[in-house]
Order: structure tokens, then sequence, then C-alpha cells
């Protein structure tokens, strides 16, 4: 019993030893491994740690999910775990290395792409001229001369209080939205709805031609998909100008 | 009968099968080309290489080098490719002795291929304090020259005099016609004999003789290799390696070497002669040693050579053509100047530790005497604790609002410092800028609590003497692009011309390529020669040798 008690001591003392000169160093090195080292370029971010509230609501998809990453100087990183916060607009991935979570710098992002379920959902990083200029995560639903993007946010709903599943008295409910784009090179990011009236607003110099395109191929526009197929018709007639 | 012809038959398709394999082998071929025949020591030697478009899946970055008779590495030169061709120089050293050399080209990831072939070129070097060349050596191995099949049917080189004397221009053009070549090259010179009979084209057999080097694509950006190992005991050691690379925008990138000590790093579109810092993290008071690996390929069997005489005739034009580069340099200068130009973009458009939280400029607050005094006053959220004649940093970290348990990352002109003795005498007249990053940053798989960077007016880093296992090195990167001069100097004939060499370029046109150059006072002939290559890498080459009275 006593050199057990010897032995850990020992190990103990060469722990906080390591410990010590960790802390003089300031980088924190003891989970490196020969995997640490990418050639092609590393990855930049800020390590973060999830709450309670944020793992629970603020998370897409629900799970750890591989995917892909491209920065805007062309270097790619596969074979990631990662997740979008939604209500930051932040992408967020697991180092299983260091064994932590990061947020990824968001101006170096270009893209994302992850597999939800049976779905590759590919995310692109664009800014949108308001007041301040912003950063903005975006679904690509369909890339053409006019794309069209979405953006999924977190709406924070106000209630009458309630207990929810951890007895914890609450007076919001949180809902994870979207809110459409189209987009061009030219003009940037313009909200849409997904219906025929907002569509045919957005060209008015070709709203006729669009009217008679979408009748005869019996097109509805009212969902992603319908709006999808409506901007392919268009870019295929050369309406989109 | 009827067998013999099936035999005699089988063999004729035999050879017709291996003929065109080693056609296709050459199309995978990078192709050298030099600008002469020979070269005095501590000239310039300019060369072309053609990339095949099945090549270039290993990169655009083609390392050129010159290699003695022996294998050994003289010098090398990374040149970045622009679609089928790279263009570059060797400074062949002043005291390099006189003998045979070679220039070969690979890219590195062409490493994993075992035997590498390459078309290059044999060149002979003459000491220039070499009194009497009275013995040359020569290739006796020759299967592996490559005698150019004659284009004088295809590539016709028009000359608008027949007569030519010293100084007198030289015009003429080259017709090319229809023809199948993809890649051309036209050069003039004055001939000297002995190198002009005896060296050219050679198809050589590369190896990796480093072996630790990984076979990684280099596009836009070259691979630094080296080894660490124990100071005290040589052994090779593991530690985290941290590579800073200064300029106008500091470089930070880090390598955890396996068992062997080997390390890389890929210095992304960094051109000219950077200056790297490299850092082994060690624990304790143990000192390391660091060795760069140099990148190149040697010849996987060494030549046969013979020695031959150099007749009078051919010692009297060498030592002429000595005396003639000495005369050169004399009056025209160094063409290549040895400068310390480095130029490497930020890759990431921002600092490796992320957009700082503040940004400090001390000149627009009062003087203040030491460090201590600058964090009390100006660094929000930093603390400066001296406790026992021991200082230690802290950092806020704001998402926690609380600060961070151990030392934020140093850095001083963006080089991590780990004593924080460091800064305590830094006065505020001694600083540029202060950043503060307060919350904790990850670069790759590496963590820093908070980081402290201190940007200082005096960019000289002469602080860096101070520390162990620090390792400043200067490391030739991607070559700047530049352009052999062959032109006369403008002061006219009051000046001795002695240049030897007039034209190098490439021939890009289909039809009538022109061409002018003026020569100088040096007397011989001159030979007007294109060397072209075709799609399936067979070598021609057509001249006109004029003789300047």
């Amino acid at each position: 019993m006593s050199s057990l008690i010897k032995y850990t001591g020992v190990i103990l003392g060469v722990l906080l030893a390591f410990v010590v000169q960790a802390q003089e160093m300031g980088i924190d090195t003891y989970e490196l491994n020969s995997e640490s080292n990418n050639l092609q370029g590393k990855m930049l971010g800020e390590v973060i740690t999830l709450d309670a509230e944020v793992n629970t609501y603020f998370l897409y998809p629900d799970d750890w999910v591989p995917g892909s990453l491209k920065f805007t100087n062309g270097n790619v990183f596969d074979n990631l775990r990662i997740r979008y916060q939604a209500f930051t607009d932040e992408l967020i991935t697991y180092n299983k290395n260091g064994r932590f979570l990061y947020q990824i710098e968001k101006e170096l992002v270009e893209s994302f792409t992850f597999q939800d379920g049976s779905q590759s959902r590919k995310f692109v990083r664009l800014t949108k001229n308001n007041n301040q200029q912003t950063n903005m995560y975006l679904e690509e639903l369909y890339k053409g001369t006019v794309s069209l993007m979405v953006n999924w946010y977190i709406y924070e709903q106000s209630v009458s209080p309630y207990k929810d599943k951890n007895g914890i008295t609450r007076a919001v409910e949180y809902h994870l939205r979207k809110d459409y784009y189209l987009y061009t090179e030219q003009d940037g990011l313009t909200k849409i709805r997904l219906n025929r009236a907002a569509l045919l607003s957005r060209f008015p110099e070709n709203q006729r031609q669009i009217r008679k395109l979408l009748r005869q191929n019996k097109l509805h526009v009212n969902n992603e998909f319908t709006m999808v197929n409506a901007l392919r018709l268009l870019a295929e007639n050369n309406l989109t100008e | 009968m009827s067998r013999a012809f099936k035999i005699l038959f089988l063999v004729v398709m035999v050879c017709a099968g291996l003929k065109s394999m080693a056609q296709t082998t050459a199309n995978r071929e990078l192709v050298v080309f030099t600008d002469r025949d020979f070269c005095i020591s501590g000239d310039t030697l300019w060369l072309k290489a053609y990339v095949p478009k099945e090549l270039q899946r290993y990169g655009n970055i083609v390392h050129l080098q010159l290699e003695s008779q022996t294998g050994n590495l003289i010098a090398s030169r990374a040149v970045k490719c622009n679609n089928t061709q790279a263009e570059g120089f060797i400074a062949v050293p002043d005291s390099l002795q006189t003998g045979l050399y070679f220039v070969h080209a690979f890219f590195n990831a062409q490493r994993s291929n075992g035997v590498l072939k390459c078309t290059g070129r044999s060149v002979y070097v003459y000491n220039r304090f070499e009194e009497a060349i009275e013995r040359l050596p020569v290739v006796e191995d020759k299967a592996a020259v490559v005698t150019p099949e004659s284009a004088d049917n295809q590539i016709d080189i028009d000359l608008e005099d027949k007569n030519y004397r010293r100084r007198d221009e030289v015009k003429g053009s080259i017709n090319t016609g229809d023809n199948e070549f993809v890649y051309m090259v036209a050069s003039a010179r004055i001939i000297e004999p002995f190198s002009h009979k005896n060296s050219g084209f050679m198809r050589f057999g590369m190896k990796d003789r480093n072996t630790g080097i990984p076979p990684f694509p280099e596009e836009d950006g070259v691979l630094i290799s080296g080894s660490l190992s124990n100071r005290e005991t040589g052994d090779a050691a593991n530690s985290l390696v941290l590579l800073t690379v200064t300029g106008n925008e500091t470089y930070f990138d880090y390598y955890y070497p396996d068992s062997t000590g080997l390390f890389h790093f890929f210095l992304p579109d960094a051109r000219g002669n950077a200056n790297l810092i490299l850092q082994p993290l060690a624990v304790g008071d143990k000192q390391f040693d660091i060795k760069l690996t140099p990148n190149f390929m040697s010849a996987v069997e060494q030549l046969k050579f013979d020695s031959t005489f150099v007749n009078p005739k051919q010692a009297e034009i060498i030592e002429n053509s000595i005396k003639g580069t000495f005369f050169n340099k004399l009056f025209r200068g160094v063409s290549i100047r040895s400068k310390d130009d480095f130029e490497m973009p930020n890759p990431y458009g921002m600092p490796f530790y992320g957009q700082p939280d503040n940004h400090i400029v001390p000149e627009l607050f009062i003087d203040l005497p030491n460090f201590k005094e600058i964090s009390r006053e100006l660094l929000i959220g930093f603390q400066y604790r001296d406790r026992n004649d021991e200082v230690t940093f802290r950092m806020l970290d704001y998402g926690q609002d609380r600060f961070f348990d151990t030392e934020p990352l140093r850095l001083i002109n963006g080089i991590p410092v780990f004593k924080n003795s460091f800064f305590q005498d830094l006065q505020s007249t001694d600083i540029a800028s202060i950043d503060l990053v307060k919350s904790e940053r990850i670069f790759g798989d590496l963590r820093f609590k908070g980081v402290l960077m201190v940007s200082l007016n005096d960019k000289s880093n002469s602080w860096l003497a101070q520390q162990p296992n620090v390792f400043q090195l200067k490391v030739p990167c991607i070559e700047f692009p530049k352009q052999a001069n062959y032109n006369p100097i403008a002061e006219g004939r009051t000046q001795p011309d002695t240049r030897w060499q007039f034209l190098n370029e490439v021939v890009d046109s289909n039809e009538k390529w022109p061409f002018s150059f003026q020569l100088s006072d040096v007397k011989g002939d001159l030979e007007i020669k294109v060397e072209a290559i075709t799609k399936s890498g067979k070598l021609y080459r057509t001249s006109k040798i004029i003789s300047v009275q």
C-alpha cells in the first residue's frame, strides 16, 4: 500500500512538472501527434464550451456529422466532425487530437459541406451589405447566375412561463427557421419568399415571359424544390438578366 | 519458312513496342536546356525546362540542380513553372573546380516514383583561376548521351547577311512551318570547340537519396525539411518544432516530428531568400541541434568518365573565354546580384492567432519606462505579476469572465518567446504596437490561452541571440522570375565587349520567328541553333554556324 502511494506520488509529480512546463510555454502541446502536422495549412479558430441550452436548442444537425471545409485561401480540410450553431451563425468542429471543441474562424471559410441524413448540404459564407457588412453562412440550394440560398437561424419566441424537461422555468421557446435569399455576384443577397409573386417582382422586366414560362411548365412556385426548378428554367431561357 | 517469318514478325513487333514505350517514357520527362555548353566559375548558367502536361499533376515548382561528376550537389534552385515551361538560373560557385557537371530537373512529388528519368544537360565549368587546362573529362558511357535528331528539314534558320564581323548586328528569322514540336528553344553563342563537341543532352536516372523528404506536390510553394536531434547524445528528438518566417508579414507554423526527428514545413508563395527561425520546444534545459535537409535527387549510377587531352587550339580558346568572362564582369558587372529580397503573403490574411481583441499603439500615449507600467496603464485585461523576482503574465478570458490560469502565448515581432524577462525592460518608445487576444485560440492542434504580441520598432530581432534552442537560417525559396541580359552595354565601343552568348529564347511561333542581336568583340564560330522537342519526347536540333571575323 505504501509503495502504491509512492508511485502515485511520483506519477503525479511528473505530470505536475509537465503541466508547469506547459504553462511556461504558453502553448498546450501534450495532445500532439504526427497527425497534427498538416502541411497544406492549419485550422484557425477559438476554443469553446457548449452549455446545455446551446446543446439542446441551437445546434444543427442533431448530432455531429462528417463534413469538409474549404478556406478562402484554397486549403481544404476533410474528415471533420462538424455542427452548425444556428443561433450565433458559427461553424463548430471537434478536434480529436486535442479533444476540444472550437468554432472555426469565420472570415477564412469559403464553404463547408456536411452529410445530413441522406442529404449532402453545402453552406457558403457570404457578406450581407446592410448597415454593417455581415458575414453569414447560407445553405446553397441552387447555384446559377441567380442562386437560391437559405439562412438558417434560431427564432426566439416569448411564451408564458413553463418548466422544461429539466425542471427549469422558461419564458422563451426556440424555433429553427429559414430565410430565403437570391444571390447574384453583382447584386449580392436579396431576401425572397417562396412564391410566384416574389419571383416575378425580382425580375420586373421579364415578368410576362416568366409568367408564361411557369404556366407552360405547369410550375407552381410554393416551396424550395419548385423555386429551384423555376430558377433553373429562368437561367435556361436567359430570363435572369 | 513460315515459322521463320513468324519469328521475324514477332521480333519486329517487340522492337516497335519497346520503341513506343521509350517514347512514352520520354513523354513523362522534364527536359532541361542550357544557354551554353560551358561556363566559367562565377558565371550564371541560364536554364529552361520543358514540362510535359503529364507531369503537371506533380505541382508547379521545378527544382533545377547542378551536380558534380561524383553526384554531389553544387547548387540548386526552385522555380515556378508556367504551363509547360520553367525558367531559371544557377549561379556557378566561384571556387568550383574545372570539370564536367550536370544539370537536372525534378518535381518534389516525383520522389515516390522510384528511379526518376530526366533529360538533362552536361556542361563544362572552367575555373577562372585555372592557368593551363591540359586534360578534361568526357562521358565514356555513350548510352546516357542523347543525340537529337536533325531538324534541318523542319526548321529553317534564315540570316539577312552571309558575312559577319565583330559588333555587327545579326538579323534573321526561324521558320518552323507546320511541325509536331511542342517546345523549341533558339540560342546563339560563340563556340568553344571542346565543350561544343563533348557536352549535350543526357538521360539521367535519378533517385531520392534523402528518403525522409515526403513526395509532397509543391503547388506555389516550397517544402523545407530538416531533422531535430539531441545535442548531447546526437539521437533523433521528437519535440515540437516551431517555425517563424520573418518578413513584411510574419508566418508561423509548427511540426511535430516522429521518432526519426524529421520535420517538414511548406512555405506557400514564398519567393526569394527566407529568414527562418526554428525553435524546438524544450522541456527543461535540453539542448537541440537542427539540420536542414537539402532537397535534391542524385544519379542512380555513377557514369563512367574518360580523360581527354585538350589540344593547344582548344586550350587557347578556353583561356580566351576565361579572360573574356573576367573583362565582361569588370565592365558589365555581375548580372545576378545576391539580393536578400523576400516576399511571402500571409496565407490566412490575418495573424495566425486571429484578429486581436485590442490593438494598442503606445506612441499615442505618454512614454512609460518599462513593461510593468505599460501593462498597468495600457493593457486592459492583462495582468503583469511580479512575485519573488518571478514575472508571470495572465490574460483575461472574455468568454468566461476570468483570467486564464496559465501563461498566454507571448510573441515579439511574431516570434514565440518563452521567458517573460525579455519583456521587463521594454519601454513604450521601443514598441510599435501591442496586440491582445483574450480568448483561447487554436492554430491547428496548438492551443493558446490568450496571446500577447509585441511588435518592436526594431525589427532586427537581435534579442534572439540570447535565447537557447533558436536556429536562424537563410533558405532559398521560389526564385523570383529573372531574365538573362545578353545585350551589349550602352557605353558603346570605348569598352571591350566580350560576350559569348547572344540569344536564348523560346520560339513561340509556328511560322516566322524573327530575331536579332549584336555581336561582341569575340571572334570565332558563331552557332545559332534551335533545339526542339516533340509531344512524344523526341529531341531534334538544327543549327547554323557562321564565322565572325
